[in-house]
């Protein structure tokens, strides 16, 4: 959407034809019975082979392996199904290729997307929501196993209409990395609060030596250290959003910012890119890195053994524990007939429930979607307790605002970091600005 | 085979000389033309219409038919976006820089490499690599190269304790770095062009100079660079088209940071059309972007032209 | 005058040592990088972020293994040099059929053909990404070869140059050809292509360095390993949660280091072709 476009989205509503709209709640009701009628059939009696595809992300690491071997267990669990996974390198190349095929009237059956991209999609009644799948008696998933998944998880199905459109697949959040020598060394405790965390880091800064390093990110990407100021900011007790509507310049989010900038002034915080924290923990120089818990395998590479590297939740402000929650749910496009939803529906079910959450959190990093996979992990876990701490941030940790504006948002946020950080600006002023720009985005 | 043979050698025996085609007889012409045009028609021409449509509405990308007819009104947003005009100022840093650095540079270097000797040759080869490999490598070898804490650069200024930079996190130097590694990576090729035009300079004057007991510098100026004009005015023109393009470098070194200090009008477009997918706008800048292009490359032609009448 | 030769020989000498050094200067520059990344791949992930850094390369060979292991560089290399090789050979052949038609012959509308086919290499290509996959998707070309081919198959550069050559070509070889009843298509092969050999030499130059350098393109138009070029090898050590530096240089060395040994090869010839068209034009 343009800055633009969200004004004249609004005037198209009010002006649009009665008809046009009534059509569409009835073509929406048709598909809707469609499906169920689709979906018994689909687990019932369907001979013909359903072919159906994911576009997705998961092409480095681990990642792939992993999820061929799921693909392939589903697979022989339903004969009839057959999925093409279509990997991408990244999330930008994976969102290119997304739009460009909805754009081309061609898209896969379903893809990975975060919540803003979903919000987009559903926009251009390009995906289709889910709650008569989740519902269904037959295939849905019961109040039970609903109440299993995190918190924060299952709040971050949902787009502002109130229905589920997302189905949760590779969920991550972020943690404290720390250099347990180092800190052991001076004599220091691992900080719970981030006024603690302040007091450690400056202890810290001494001979050529810092306390962490992070990437601003900017507006076209925004990085670790944008995705850390949005947690800061809940723990400080500000939001994100009020009212379908940017909220970047919450007394809270200037103190954090502030904070940063004081970290960043007295060389505590060192600013780079290409993952700066990860590199410098590794090397030894900082003893911090505040990252995804998804980059464990890269953190543990990067620092080679040299060291005893721990894992910690995020410290704690005013509000308790404020977390970002990172990566995606998957979405079923629109294109896709009524059998092929189905049998989308049931590989994106297979992927959330506890085994394969289990086996897919221990094979990638990523974490288990539900409680329910926790003890199945019991020996894992006790080899990687990391894992459980993250786990259960993912209770209070948040997803991107299911708005398509959002994008900006966050750009404009790493574009205020780098006016303070890098080039020495007022945060208060950043601030204001970022929120001028994300609110014109956002169509007020 | 040269020019001489082609023409002494007896073709084959002249027949149908009565009604057969002429060579310069253009009633094919169109036949031609067509792979070339076929090709840009459906791939560019097209399409580039197509761009030139949607910048009229506020287009969705993923439903046209959601899309709706705004006249000029993305025009008008460009106009009064103040991100577009930092990014026509940033175009021009970039450009201007990168142009200048290409000719001058790339013909001194081209004029110190132009004579034989095993040292030269190797420079040269030195000088022309960069330019064969791929830039999403070798940009991200510099990155690497400029990193604030542990980079090759850093580490020398430290080693001379001289203060560190954060040479793609500052305003300041985000783009210098970026136009030193385009340059890096691109003089190979105005080099390329350079040798050739220089091997072209007619020696005799060169000498006749020399003799006269010309300063070098004199020679270059009186005898050298105005028997190369048109191979300068190729490699501005050239360079121009390029670097207003720039994308690839700009994406894996700074992402238009900080604070859009690199975002050139062209990665302006990108970040517009792909990363927010503000599909009209996009095509706005798009649109605006070959207007200016295009008047540029009609300026610079029409100089030259006036130049060497 | 023995004594003013004698002073203008030292001058000359002293000049060309000066220069020289600065050539060499000049090519460190140039080079440096390259060391720097051989340094990188051979160095453990320690080496590589202590102070001062070490300018020897270490002797960590696993870096090209654990790169080696990580994509399908042979099939990468080769998708390449076939794509590159291919869309090379279909703008020659283009350029050719078209440069014949603006620069020898003459026919109506001729500036203004050429004005339009100029005009094409100011359209920014970002932009045409989207229309381009509505395109190739309608053309059952998503995922091949030839969505990296046909696309790229006609090229301005390439047309305009061998227009400026063609339309340079003296008029009595054009006079002779006729007096030997050649075809159109008889003097394009046998007279104007051999001439213009240097001029397509730097023209597959151009075309080929700019195929191997695409980026967004084969990611956006292809999916498939086996259709895609070595940038998407690449591009998986700058993943999402970490870039993997030893390996990435390791992996730049070995990808780089067989075009720079054809190069070595063909250098002077390129700069011979380059300079020969330039001369050719003048002519």
């Amino acid at each position: 959407m343009t800055p633009f476009a969200q004004n004249h989205h609004n005037s198209r509503e009010g002006t649009m034809h009665w008809h046009r709209r009534s059509s569409i709640v009835v073509g929406a009701l048709l598909a809707a019975a469609a499906c169920s009628y689709a979906a018994y059939g689909a687990t019932a009696s369907s001979r013909a082979t359903i072919n159906i595809s994911f576009m997705e992300a998961m092409a480095s690491g681990t990642q792939k392996p992993s999820l061929d071997l799921l693909t392939k267990r589903f697979e022989a669990q339903h004969p009839n199904i057959k999925v093409t996974l279509i990997a991408e390198p990244n999330y930008g190349v994976l969102q290119q290729k997304e739009q460009a095929a909805i754009a081309a009237g061609k898209p896969p059956t379903i893809g990975q997307a975060y919540e803003n991209w979903a919000a987009g999609y559903a926009d251009a009644k390009a995906i289709i929501p889910l709650t008569g799948y989740v519902n269904s008696k037959k295939m849905g998933v019961t109040t039970a196993d609903r109440k299993q998944i995190w918190k924060g998880v299952w709040q971050d199905l949902f787009l502002p209409d109130g229905k589920i459109w997302m189905w949760p697949f590779n969920k991550s959040d972020y943690v404290m990395y720390y250099n347990a020598d180092k800190l052991a060394k001076a004599g220091l405790q691992v900080p719970k609060t981030w006024v603690q965390f302040a007091t450690v880091a400056k202890a810290l800064t001494k001979s050529g030596n810092w306390a962490w390093s992070t990437d601003t990110g900017t507006l076209a990407a925004p990085a670790d250290g944008t995705i850390v100021m949005l947690a800061m900011i809940h723990a400080f007790g500000g939001t994100w959003i009020a009212n379908g509507k940017p909220t970047l310049n919450t007394p809270a989010a200037i103190k954090a910012l502030g904070y940063l900038a004081d970290l960043k002034k007295s060389g505590a915080l060192q600013i780079g890119t290409n993952y700066p924290g990860e590199t410098a923990l590794g090397a030894g120089r900082s003893a911090f890195d505040l990252s995804t818990i998804a980059g464990y395998p890269y953190e543990l590479a990067a620092d080679g053994g040299k060291f005893s590297m721990k894992v910690a939740a995020l410290p704690t402000g005013r509000n308790g524990e404020g977390n970002a929650m990172a990566g995606t749910n998957i979405v079923i496009f629109s294109k896709a007939s009524n059998a092929e939803r189905a049998a989308a529906w049931q590989y994106m079910k297979f992927l959330s429930e506890p085994r394969q959450t289990a086996y897919w959190a221990e094979a990638t990093g990523y974490l288990p979607v539900t409680k329910t996979a926790l003890p199945i992990m019991k020996r894992y876990i006790a080899t990687h307790p990391y894992q459980q701490i993250a786990a259960h941030s993912l209770d209070v940790a948040r997803g991107n605002p299911p708005y398509a504006w959002w994008t900006v948002a966050e750009g404009q946020l790493a574009t205020a970091l780098q006016a303070v950080l890098d080039n020495g600006g007022d945060p208060a002023h950043a601030l204001a600005a970022a929120q001028a720009k994300a609110m014109a985005a956002a169509g007020g | 085979m040269t020019a001489v043979d082609a023409v002494v050698r007896p073709q084959r025996s002249s027949r149908r000389r009565a009604g057969r085609i002429g060579i310069r007889d253009g009633r094919f012409a169109l036949l031609y033309l067509s792979p070339a045009l076929i090709v840009f028609g459906v791939f560019t021409i097209g399409p580039a219409l197509f761009v030139l449509y949607i910048s009229l509405f506020d287009w969705n990308l993923l439903n046209s038919s959601l899309s709706t007819f705004t006249g000029l009104h993305n025009y008008r947003a460009l106009g009064s976006s103040a991100d577009f005009w930092h990014s026509i100022v940033a175009s021009v840093y970039f450009v201007g820089c990168v142009v200048a650095g290409s000719t001058v540079f790339g013909l001194g270097i081209a004029l110190l490499l132009s004579s034989r000797g095993l040292v030269r040759r190797v420079v040269r080869l030195a000088v022309l690599t960069p330019y064969f490999t791929p830039l999403v490598a070798t940009s991200i070898v510099w990155v690497w190269i400029f990193n604030p804490q542990y980079g090759l650069l850093d580490s020398l200024l430290r080693m001379l304790h001289l203060p560190m930079v954060g040479w793609l996190q500052s305003t300041t130097w985000a783009m210098p770095a970026v136009i030193f590694y385009t340059l890096w990576h691109d003089l190979g090729f105005t080099v390329i062009i350079f040798l050739a035009g220089l091997a072209t300079v007619s020696t005799d004057l060169r000498e006749a100079a020399r003799v006269d007991g010309a300063r070098y510098r004199h020679e270059i100026r009186d005898v050298v660079l105005p028997q190369l004009t048109q191979t300068i005015v190729f490699v501005i023109v050239i360079t121009t088209i390029d670097s207003l393009q720039a994308f690839t470098q700009i994406y894996t070194m700074t992402q238009g940071g900080p604070l859009q200090a690199t975002t050139t009008t062209g990665f302006l477009l990108y970040q517009e059309s792909f990363v927010f997918f503000h599909t009209g706008f996009g095509a706005a800048i798009a649109v605006v972007l070959f207007a200016v292009i295009a008047l540029f490359t009609l300026l610079q032609l029409r100089v030259s032209r006036s130049r060497s009448q | 005058m023995p004594a003013g030769a004698g002073a203008a020989l030292w001058r000359k000498r002293s000049r060309r040592f000066r220069s020289g050094l600065l050539a060499l200067l000049i090519g460190i520059l140039f080079a440096f990088p390259f060391y720097w990344v051989i340094v990188t791949s051979f160095s453990s992930t320690n080496r590589v972020y202590q102070f001062p850094p070490d300018f020897l390369p270490g002797t960590e060979a696993h870096n090209y293994s654990r790169a080696w292991a990580g994509a399908t560089w042979v099939r990468f290399f080769l998708n390449t040099l076939f794509i590159a090789g291919a869309t090379v050979a279909l703008v020659l052949v283009t350029s050719l059929l078209a440069g014949f038609a603006l620069g020898v012959t003459r026919f109506k509308g001729r500036e203004l053909v050429l004005f339009a086919v100029l005009s094409i290499l100011m359209i920014p290509k970002v932009v045409l990404l989207i229309p381009d996959y509505v395109v190739l998707s309608k053309l059952h070309w998503l995922d091949t070869y030839w969505a990296q081919i046909v696309p790229w198959g006609a090229s301005v550069f390439g047309i305009f140059l061998l227009r400026q050559f063609f339309n340079a070509l003296p008029q009595e070889l054009v006079e002779a050809a006729e007096l030997d009843g050649a075809s159109q298509m008889q003097f394009l092969r046998t007279i104007a292509m051999p001439l213009a050999r240097p001029a397509l030499v730097t023209i597959g130059l151009y075309i080929f360095i700019a195929s191997w350098n695409s980026f967004l393109w084969p990611f956006i138009m292809t999916s498939s390993p086996h259709v895609q070029p070595i940038e998407v090898g690449l591009s998986t050590f700058f993943g999402t949660n970490g870039t993997d530096w030893t390996g990435l240089s390791a992996a730049v060395v070995f990808t780089t280091l067989p075009v720079m040994i054809v190069f070595m090869f063909a250098q002077r010839r390129l700069v011979e072709g380059a300079s020969a068209t330039t001369g050719a034009t003048k002519g």
